[in-house]
C-alpha cells in the first residue's frame, strides 16, 4: 500500500495584512483549529484544490515581521517554516501575503523568507485600497526583481484568488527539499543589507502618491527630538483638556438623568427596604459610575483616532529613548500603552517581549499607568475641588491636574523600573527595531465601532459587577438597623459602618475618614466602584435635607483639600486591584512578583499620601 | 410577595454572582467544567481581558 503526499503550503506574513482572510478565501469551510504542542499559540490548518487537480493542505501561520521570532507566536511561524516545529513537517511551499498599502513592511520579511529556500509566491493582498489611494504597484516587476511569482488579490473579496492558485499549480511542491532548513539569525550589517534592498525594490516597483513626502514632512517634525516630544506633550494635554471641558454638558445630562430617576422612584415606591435598594443602593450607586461615560468615550476617542492615524507607533519611538534610559524594553512601550485602558490587557500584552527579565520589569510598572478606571476617581475628586473657571496660564486647573495625575503615573512608573534596573537586573535591555506606518486618515467607521466597543464594555461592566457590588455594598450599609432610640446616621451602627470605623485609625494618617477606608476594600474588585460606595455611603449617611444631593457637593462640604488631594495621590499609586495581581501572578507563574508589586505599590501609595496630606495640611492652615 | 424575601433574593443573586465572577479559574471549572471563562470580552473592551477576570 503506499500513501500519497499531500502537499502543504504556509501562509506568513506580518500581522494584519489579511492572511485569514485569505485563508477563509482558500479553503473556505475546510478548517481544523487546534493549538501547537506545548505553547497556547493557535494552529489553524485547512485543505482545498487547485484548478489543475491538485489537493493542497493550508497552515495559517501567526503573524510575523521577521523571522527572528521575538515572541512566542512570531517563534512558532519561524519553526515552522524552518522545519523546527515539533509534530510539524516542514510545508512544501510558502505563499507570502502581503498589506500591499505597507509594502515597505513586508519586504524584509519576504527576502528573510527567500533565503529559506522554499518555492514561494508572494500575495498582494489589499490593491483595491492602493488603487483608491491613487497609488501604484509594478507586480510584473516586483516579481523580476524578487525572482518569484508576485499576484495582486484583494482577500476579502476573493479578488485574484484564481491567479494566486494557478500560481501555486505552476509551483514545483513535490520537488521541495523535506530536510530542516539550517537558517540562522541574521547580524546587524545583514539587517542593514536587506533593509538597503528592500527600499531600492520598494523605489523602483512602488509608487505610493504624496505619502512619502507626506510621511517624511511630518516625521521631519513628529520624530524630531525636541518637536517631537512637545508635540507629544502638547497632543496629551489637549486630550486631557478635551476628557473635561467637552464631556462636561454630556456628564451634566446624565447626572440631572440620575437624580430624576432617584428621586421618581422614591415618590413611587412607598417608604422600606426596596426603595431604599433602588434608590440608595442601584441608583445613587450604579448612577455615580455612570455619569463617567461621556469621559471614557472621548478618552478613547482620542486613542482611536491617534492610533489609526499612525502617530501611536512615533510616540513608541520617541519614548522608546528615554524608557531605554530607564531600563524597560522599547516593545514594552505598546503593554505600557495598552494599561491605559486597563493594566490586565497591558500585562498580557508583554508576552510580546521575548526576555524574562525585560518582560518583568514591564509588568511591574504597567499598573502604575493611569487605567480608565481610575478615571471616575480622578473626575470627581477634581470636580468637586478644582474649581471648574481657574486658570493657569489660560488653562484650565482641572484638565491640568487630570494631566499632572497621568504624567504622575508615567514618570513613577519609569522612575520604580530604573531604580529596579538599579537594584536587581544590571544588563542593558536588547536593542529595538520597529517599522513606522504611513501616516492616514482615519476611518470614521472604524472610530466608531471602538468607540461602540469601549462604552459597551463600560457599560456592561456598570450593569454587572458593579451593580451586585453596589447592592452588596447597601446591604453592608443598611444592616443591622441602629436600636431604638440611636441618634446620628443609621450607617453607623451597620457591618460596612463598623468596618469602616474599625480600620480608619489605620489610615487616619494619611487622611482618610471612614466612608473612604470602607470604598478602597470593594474598590480592589472594580477601581471606580470607590465612587460608587461614595454614592451609596453618603446617601443613606444622610439626614433631613441632604437625601437626593449629587455626591460632589457633599465631597466638597465634608472633605478637606488635603483629605482629597491625599485620595487623588493613593489612586495613582495604590495597588487597588486584585484581578491584576491575578494575572501577574498568571503570567509571571510565580506568587512573588504579585506579592513584590503589591508591596512597593501600597509602599508608595501610603508614602505619596502621607506626604500630600501633611504638605497641603501645613499650606492651608 | 415579602419585600424583605424580594430584597434578600437580589443581595443573595448579587453575592453569588460576585463569587463566582472572582473564583479562580481551576476552581471554576472544578464547579462547572463547561463554564468556560467568566466574560469573552472584557471589561475594557480587549478580548485579552477576560480569562484573568477583569480589574
Amino acid at each position: 500500500m503506499t500513501t500519497t503526499h499531500v502537499p502543504e503550503i504556509a501562509l506568513v506574513g506580518c500581522p494584519n495584512a489579511g492572511k485569514t482572510a485569505l485563508f477563509n478565501a482558500l479553503t473556505g469551510s475546510r478548517q481544523k483549529v487546534a493549538n501547537y504542542a506545548g505553547v497556547t499559540v493557535e494552529r489553524k490548518e485547512g485543505a482545498f484544490v487547485t484548478p489543475g487537480g491538485k489537493s493542497v493542505k493550508v497552515l495559517d501561520l501567526p503573524g510575523t515581521y521577521s523571522l527572528r521570532g521575538r515572541s512566542p507566536d512570531e517563534i512558532v511561524t519561524r519553526d515552522v517554516v524552518l522545519g523546527l516545529q515539533k509534530g510539524e513537517a516542514i510545508p512544501d511551499a510558502v505563499v507570502c501575503v502581503a498589506d500591499a498599502t505597507n509594502l515597505r513592511l513586508v519586504l524584509r520579511l519576504v527576502i528573510e523568507l527567500m533565503s529559506v529556500g522554499r518555492p514561494m509566491v508572494l500575495a498582494l493582498n489589499m490593491m483595491d485600497q492602493v488603487e483608491k489611494q491613487g497609488g501604484r504597484i509594478d507586480a510584473a516587476r516586483l516579481s523580476a526583481e524578487l525572482g518569484i511569482p508576485v499576484v495582486p488579490i484583494v482577500a476579502i473579496r476573493k479578488g485574484g484568488i484564481t491567479e494566486l492558485l494557478e500560481a501555486i499549480d505552476r509551483m514545483p511542491l513535490e520537488a521541495a527539499d523535506p530536510r530542516p532548513h539550517g537558517w540562522r539569525e541574521p547580524n546587524a550589517e545583514e539587517i542593514r543589507a536587506t533593509h538597503a534592498t528592500a527600499t531600492r525594490i520598494l523605489k523602483d516597483c512602488a509608487f505610493h502618491p504624496g505619502d512619502e513626502k507626506l510621511t517624511r514632512r511630518l516625521d521631519a517634525v513628529l520624530l524630531h527630538p525636541v518637536w517631537g516630544v512637545l508635540v507629544l506633550l502638547a497632543v496629551l494635554f489637549l486630550m486631557f483638556q478635551a476628557v473635561f471641558t467637552w464631556a462636561a454638558p454630556a456628564m451634566d445630562a446624565i447626572e440631572a438623568m440620575i437624580n430624576g430617576l432617584g428621586r421618581m422612584v422614591g415618590e413611587v415606591l412607598p417608604d422600606g427596604m426596596l426603595r431604599s435598594l433602588i434608590v440608595d443602593g442601584v441608583i445613587a450607586g450604579v448612577g455615580a459610575v455612570l455619569v463617567f461615560l461621556p469621559q471614557i468615550v472621548i478618552l478613547f476617542f482620542f486613542i482611536i483616532l491617534l492610533e489609526d492615524f499612525g502617530y501611536m507607533a512615533r510616540a513608541a519611538f520617541l519614548m522608546d529613548r528615554l524608557m531605554a534610559g530607564t531600563g524597560l524594553h522599547g516593545r514594552a512601550f505598546i503593554p505600557l500603552l495598552s494599561s491605559f485602558a486597563c493594566a490586565i490587557p497591558g500585562i498580557m500584552a508583554a508576552r510580546v517581549i521575548e526576555n524574562r527579565r525585560d518582560r518583568i520589569a514591564t509588568i511591574m510598572v504597567a499598573p502604575l499607568m493611569t487605567c480608565s478606571a481610575r478615571l471616575p476617581v480622578y473626575t470627581l475628586i477634581i470636580a468637586a475641588f478644582i474649581p471648574e473657571e481657574a486658570r493657569v496660564f489660560g488653562f484650565g486647573l482641572q484638565g491640568l491636574t487630570m494631566f499632572a495625575l497621568f504624567a504622575t503615573g508615567i514618570v513613577s512608573a519609569l522612575l520604580v523600573a530604573f531604580v529596579m534596573k538599579k537594584l536587581i537586573w544590571k544588563e542593558e535591555p536588547e536593542p529595538f527595531i520597529m517599522e513606522l506606518p504611513d501616516y492616514k486618515w482615519p476611518v470614521p467607521r472604524n472610530v466608531a465601532i471602538g468607540l461602540w466597543i469601549r462604552a459597551g464594555a463600560f457599560l456592561r461592566r456598570a450593569g454587572t459587577i458593579i451593580l451586585a457590588i453596589m447592592i452588596l455594598i447597601w446591604f453592608l450599609s443598611s444592616f443591622p438597623a441602629p436600636p431604638d432610640g440611636a441618634t446620628g446616621p443609621a450607617i453607623d451602627w451597620s457591618w460596612a459602618g463598623r468596618l469602616g470605623h474599625f480600620l480608619e485609625p489605620l489610615f487616619a494618617p494619611i487622611g482618610f475618614n471612614w466612608q473612604i477606608v470602607l470604598a478602597l476594600i470593594p474598590g480592589m474588585a472594580a477601581r471606580e466602584v470607590a465612587v460608587g460606595v461614595l454614592g451609596t455611603v453618603y446617601a443613606l449617611s444622610a439626614t433631613g435635607d441632604e437625601v437626593g444631593e449629587a455626591l460632589k457637593p457633599i465631597l466638597t462640604a465634608q472633605w478637606p483639600l488635603s483629605t482629597a488631594l491625599s485620595f487623588l495621590v493613593w489612586y495613582v499609586f495604590a495597588p487597588q486591584c486584585a484581578s491584576t495581581l491575578a494575572v501577574v501572578r498568571r503570567e509571571t507563574n510565580s506568587w512573588i512578583w504579585p506579592a513584590v508589586q503589591f508591596a512597593y505599590m501600597g509602599t508608595l501609595a501610603y508614602a505619596a499620601s502621607f506626604a500630600t496630606y501633611h504638605l497641603v495640611e501645613a499650606l492651608t492652615r | 410577595m415579602n419585600e424583605t424575601v424580594i430584597v434578600l433574593g437580589v443581595v443573595l443573586g448579587a453575592a453569588i454572582f460576585v463569587v463566582w465572577r472572582f473564583l479562580p479559574a481551576s476552581l471554576k471549572a472544578r464547579v462547572a467544567p463547561t463554564s468556560g471563562s467568566s466574560c469573552s470580552s472584557g471589561a475594557c473592551g480587549s478580548k485579552n481581558c477576560g480569562d484573568g477576570g477583569c480589574h
